[in-house]
């Protein structure tokens, strides 16, 4: 019953999670930092905006983002001035998989720094550290739970985006179906063996994701 | 002497509380305690001097040398903490280390030697691979001490180190500060809310207020003779008995309310504030008030009679609190206890000297 003829979707799923998560890193890490004890005007309301992609259908994402990146779209014309298609290829597939995944990754990164205390900070600074190596010695390390569950939480949201996928970056075989949009096509086939074998695959392997990194943040309180 | 730390008119708003031109010098060698309640600004006129907050107004110079803008990082200043604040996810080896990592010497001969020397005075060497959630509150302290003066820093600051430790570690830990104020030539300034701490350590006390220096001094000096009410009352001052003053034959007397005694003639000088007829408090330090029952003055002592109200016993003494022109509280050794054999309802001869009636203007 359990038979792969296309192992392409798995490592394409991989691929554009480990992208997304990466990317989600980059952007929300510092963001988070800043944000976190900082008031400014217009806070909410930028905060708000972060958090939005969360929570909106993933088929208002997708559309969104082929008004950006469309061939007509803002950024998507400017683009193709230089010869460069991002619709429907892997691109698209990762850059949707990041939007959706950055609340995650934003959220528990803030809560995070949030429940720093700052008198560790202050502390590291009249030891003679500067900024940048407080931030990397001292802050990330208190709060490296809380952003490795942000971690978790965005790849696996990566990994299962579905929609705004769709919608992008279509259902290419090797290119763009990824193993959520693969299992669509594959049931809407009636091809269920490769639906059924995909579904264990992504089930377990989540499960274990999961699982271990329960157990590891069972054995770093301090 | 030049002054290791001079601050001038030092002022910060932080929300609704505010510290008000703080002004006060420290020479190397001074171990300065900053007393208050909780509320009273000591944190932050700390934090402002590590160069954790910045200042509304005035100036902060360390060693002649202006630093009221340069960055902590940049001040070389030791800070410790009531919470030692050790990093959790390093052993106490890297958390003694943190600082001298930061400062790019931690693999440098000379300090693993000074850290090896430093935790061998703080008796902690046997801990060096532990991590602090294996370490008790007087443990954690000692490291967190050791961290802050590895780089040997001039000026420490210690923000209550010992206020959440039990009784027997914190008079260890008293001794640790006191050996190290000596023998690492370290200045420190020491806040506090624990008075008697203060008296122990301090060469020099400044006792705050709603964000203003009340008093400064020596530690006895304020014990003995607080300015103000507020000072005298934090400091726990027995004896505060209301009244005015008067004068007679040209000398100064102090009339207890609703009494005709007067009690006198005090040392004090007759200089404003303090005038014929303005109200003060008199203030005399239970251990200098002295009890007799025979009736003849002890000389050079002003003394008047007072009834004994009642005795409470402790280990070593028994406090005998009075009434007679006020009420009185004085304490007597047992041994002297079981010699006078004093009774509830005794009539006693209560005497002081002179120059240890304290008056404070109202």
């Amino acid at each position: 019953m359990f038979s792969l003829t296309d192992w392409s979707p798995i490592f394409l799923s991989l691929r554009t999670a480990v992208f997304a998560v990466i990317a989600v890193i980059i952007l929300g890490l510092p963001l988070a930092r800043l944000l976190a004890r900082r008031e400014f005007p217009g806070k909410d309301f930028l905060e708000s905006a972060i958090t939005l992609p969360m929570v909106l259908p993933p088929s208002v994402i997708g559309y969104g983002l082929l008004m950006l990146i469309g061939k007509n779209g803002l950024l998507g014309q400017t683009l193709a001035g230089f010869g460069i298609t991002l619709v429907f290829t892997w691109w698209a597939a990762a850059l949707a998989s990041t939007v959706v995944a950055f609340p995650l990754m934003y959220q528990s990164a803030k809560a995070a720094f949030k429940s720093v205390d700052e008198n560790y900070e202050k502390a590291a600074r009249t030891l003679g550290a500067s900024e940048v190596r407080i931030f990397l010695t001292v802050t990330l390390p208190l709060a490296w739970p809380g952003i490795l569950a942000g971690v978790v939480l965005s790849f696996a949201r990566a990994l299962g985006e579905f929609g705004a996928t769709l919608m992008v970056a279509g259902n290419i075989p090797g290119q763009t179906s990824t193993i959520p949009v693969a299992i669509f096509f594959a049931v809407d086939a009636g091809d269920n063996a490769t639906a059924q074998t995909l579904v264990a695959i992504v089930t377990g392997f989540s499960f274990l994701v999961i699982f271990w990194v329960n157990r590891w943040a069972k054995r770093q309180n301090y | 002497m030049e002054s290791l730390l001079k601050v001038h008119n030092l002022s910060i708003k932080a929300g609704s509380f505010s510290l008000n031109k703080i002004c006060f010098s420290l020479k190397a060698n001074d171990y300065i305690m900053i007393l208050g309640p909780t509320g009273s600004g000591k944190t932050i006129l700390l934090e402002s001097i590590a160069g954790l907050r910045p200042l509304h107004s005035g100036e902060i110079f360390f060693n002649g040398r202006r630093i009221t803008d340069l960055p902590p990082e940049q001040r070389h200043v030791g800070f410790a903490y009531q919470d030692s604040l050790l990093y959790p996810f390093l052993t106490v080896k890297e958390n003694i280390l943190f600082g001298a990592r930061a400062r790019g010497i931690a693999v440098e001969a000379k300090v693993l030697r000074r850290m090896s020397q430093l935790v061998e005075i703080m008796g902690i060497s046997q801990l060096l691979e532990r991590y602090p959630k294996f370490l008790s509150g007087g443990e954690r302290q000692r490291v967190s001490l050791a961290r802050a003066i590895l780089t040997k820093p001039p000026l420490l600051l210690l923000d209550e180190p010992l206020s959440a430790l039990d009784p027997g570690t914190r008079q260890s830990m008293q001794n640790l500060l006191r050996q190290i104020h000596t023998t690492e030539s370290i200045s420190i300034i020491h806040v506090t809310h624990d008075f008697s701490e203060a008296i122990q350590l301090g060469t020099e006390m400044i006792v705050l207020s709603n964000g203003s220096i009340e008093q400064s001094g020596a530690p006895l000096e304020v014990f003995f003779r607080p300015v103000s009410l507020s000072v005298a009352k934090f400091l726990q001052g027995e004896n505060l008995i209301k009244g005015t003053l008067s004068t007679l034959n040209s000398l100064l007397w102090f009339k207890p309310e609703h009494s005709e005694l007067l009690i006198g003639p005090l040392s004090e000088e007759l200089t404003p504030p303090l005038v014929a007829g303005s109200n003060v408090m008199l203030m005399i330090r239970s251990s200098n008030l002295s009890l007799h029952q025979s009736w003849e003055s002890p000389s050079g002592c002003i003394s008047w009679p007072a009834e004994i109200e009642y005795l409470s016993f402790n280990r070593t003494h028994v406090d005998v609190h009075c009434k007679g022109y006020g009420c009185w509280e004085t304490s007597i050794s047992l041994a002297q206890w079981q010699n006078l054999r004093l009774f509830q309802g005794d009539t006693v001869l209560l005497a002081v000297r002179p120059e240890n009636c304290h008056l404070i203007v109202c």
